[in-house]
């Protein structure tokens, strides 16, 4: 038996005719319930989809910018730097519809109605759901990273480019802390749009109304919000744009606390009509 | 209780009462009220007005910090369509926080076999209904609230359902169903309601409801011979039908003493009758059709809920 994760002594590995899983011990049965949806996701086609379509993007484009020698995300011959970059925006968006998809499909199952009759506090599914969406959100921010990281070594090693700076230097563990809070952010986004509004198709609908045609098309067009996005906040933290550190940081502090304050608000006097 | 839908009032001061150990069958017709009073029961919805407890708490009270122990079927079962039925079984246990051993022996209560392994979107209508069922059965839960289990069951499962049903009372357990299938209904239940338009129109017993409680019906060779031996002990009969069938009238207010079967048995063989067939009639669908046929006059609403 291994350890999965160290500080939660909750987890484990076990080996089992399919191979193996992670599973939860016995008197954890919250980590339980989500490690067993965690398992669910994994087998959802649209999930797989995901993963595989934004890794092949994002391997596309550091390819070409190895081939083409042009500049990947503003950090210039270093790959791994861009395509960390990537991972936090758009990844953070891509990750955030697919958080909206998975978790509003549940609303279509009515999981949630079998769910509160056994349990009545709504603040518990939430969390439920949340926690769901954090576990997706940072298997994304793994993945991806990996794959951003991995491929971009590659192909420096593979073209001989000299990136000037060691893959392990603390720009990149910079990009990757920024890349996994905004995945996180936008996972978070992507939970509370799909449980405010119920559904999956509303929900991915409402963040990328929010996230494509509000931040990337009008917020540039209104000076006094173009630099208070999430979106340019995100792509601060990752080294990029000229917008202060700390306002970045600030925007995603509270985008994140007043985002899931007014989840669990609204959510909190839920009623299930459907 | 009071629930309004926008315009529609879907219950109109519904007062039901349900006790420990009790099997209670709402019945009525579709719009009556029933899924809605179920789900203003479990707390998934609120009430406009009215007062409502489960298990002695206010049923949407976060309350007590710990998931309740009641079991509950609303509608169509609401399943993870790639989780397995096992795993489906085993994450209703631990939102519960019941042992993952509840998993297996509710799915031996229900036979769910080999079938269990397979993701739950494979699975025939019936069979999904029978998953949600074992679901509410993981606990195991002091009340089950149940809207029209057996629907889409074959007839051997609805028998399981049933019996299980009738084991979950006789350990102490409350069931509160509601239910279309009047035969099961009438041989389950300890009380009934009959609702219409959001109320409850008539409760008790299921042979005790309507114009037709403590009815029997007896089919004989001979009917006049039967009805002269049934009237000398001035029991109430009459013949239905060319088909030598005969109804005896037992209930109150019609009889004194309230005669059951074997009594009307006996004073047949005494006259030298022996009945091809006995049996009580279907009494509660006699006081479903009179339920649902406009005898409800119009609810009086409070004026938080009048709009």
């Amino acid at each position: 038996m291994i350890r999965a994760a160290a500080g939660w002594r909750g987890w484990r590995w076990r080996w089992g005719a399919q191979g193996r899983r992670l599973e939860v011990r016995a008197g954890y049965p919250f980590a339980g319930a989500v490690a067993l949806r965690a398992r669910e996701l994994a087998r959802r086609p649209v999930v797989v989809a995901a993963f595989a379509v934004q890794g092949a993007a994002l391997a596309l484009a550091e390819l070409v910018a190895a081939v083409t020698g042009d500049d990947l995300a503003g950090a210039g011959d270093d790959l791994v730097l861009g395509g960390l970059r990537l991972v936090a925006v758009p990844g953070g968006l891509a990750v955030g519809v697919l958080v909206a998809a998975v978790v509003g499909a549940e609303f279509g199952w009515a999981t949630e109605r079998a769910l509160l009759a056994r349990d009545p506090r709504r603040l518990r599914l939430a969390g439920y759901q949340l926690a769901v969406a954090g576990v997706l959100a940072a298997a994304w921010w793994a993945a991806q990273s990996l794959l951003a990281v991995v491929v971009a070594a590659l192909l420096e090693a593979g073209g001989g480019i000299a990136a000037g700076i060691a893959w392990a230097a603390p720009a990149h563990w910079a990009a990757l802390a920024a890349a996994l809070a905004a995945t996180l952010l936008y996972g978070l986004l992507g939970a509370a749009c799909a449980l405010v509004l119920r559904g999956a198709l509303a929900g991915v609908v409402a963040l990328l109304a929010w996230g494509l045609l509000g931040e990337l098309v009008l917020a540039p067009r209104w000076a006094p919000a173009s630099g208070w996005t999430v979106w340019t906040s995100a792509a601060r933290l990752t080294g990029q744009g000229t917008t202060p550190l700390p306002r970045a940081v600030l925007v995603v502090a509270l985008a994140f606390g007043a985002v899931l304050a007014g989840c669990l608000a609204i959510y909190a006097r839920r009623q299930v009509r459907d | 209780m009071y629930r309004r839908f926008g315009r529609t009032l879907v219950l109109a001061g519904l007062d039901l009462r349900v006790g420990q150990g009790e099997l209670y069958g709402l019945i009525g017709p579709n719009g009556a009220g029933k899924t809605t009073a179920l789900r203003v029961a479990l707390g998934l919805l609120a009430a406009d007005a009215g007062r409502v407890r489960l298990l002695g708490r206010d049923p949407r009270s976060a309350a007590g910090g710990r998931p309740r122990r009641v079991g509950s079927v609303i509608e169509a079962p609401a399943l993870s369509p790639r989780l397995t039925g096992r795993e489906h079984l085993a994450l209703i246990a631990r939102w519960v926080s019941a042992p993952d051993a509840e998993a297996g022996r509710v799915a031996g209560l229900l036979g769910l076999g080999r079938m269990a392994d397979r993701p739950t979107a494979t699975w025939s209508t019936g069979m999904r209904q029978v998953l949600a069922i074992a679901a509410a059965l993981i606990g195991p839960p002091d009340l089950l609230v149940l809207d029209e289990p057996t629907v889409g069951l074959d007839p051997g499962h609805r028998r399981r359902v049933n019996d299980l049903l009738g084991d979950h009372v006789a350990r102490g357990g409350t069931v509160l169903l509601s239910s279309h299938q009047l035969d099961d209904a009438e041989r389950l239940c300890t009380r009934v309601g009959l609702m219409a338009a959001g109320r409850l129109l008539q409760e008790g017993p299921p042979t005790e409801l309507g114009s037709a409680a403590g009815r029997y019906q007896i089919t004989v060779g001979d009917p006049e011979a039967a009805l002269a031996a049934l009237r000398a002990v001035r029991l109430i009969c009459w013949r239905d039908g060319d088909d030598g069938r005969v109804l005896v009238e037992t209930g109150p207010p019609y009889q004194v003493g309230r005669p059951d079967g074997s009594a009307i048995a006996r004073v047949l063989a005494d006259a030298g009758i022996y009945p091809s067939d006995l049996r009580r009639s279907p009494t509660l669908e006699l006081a479903y059709a009179e339920v649902t046929s406009g005898l409800a006059p119009d609810p009086v609403v409070p004026a938080e809920v009048a709009r």
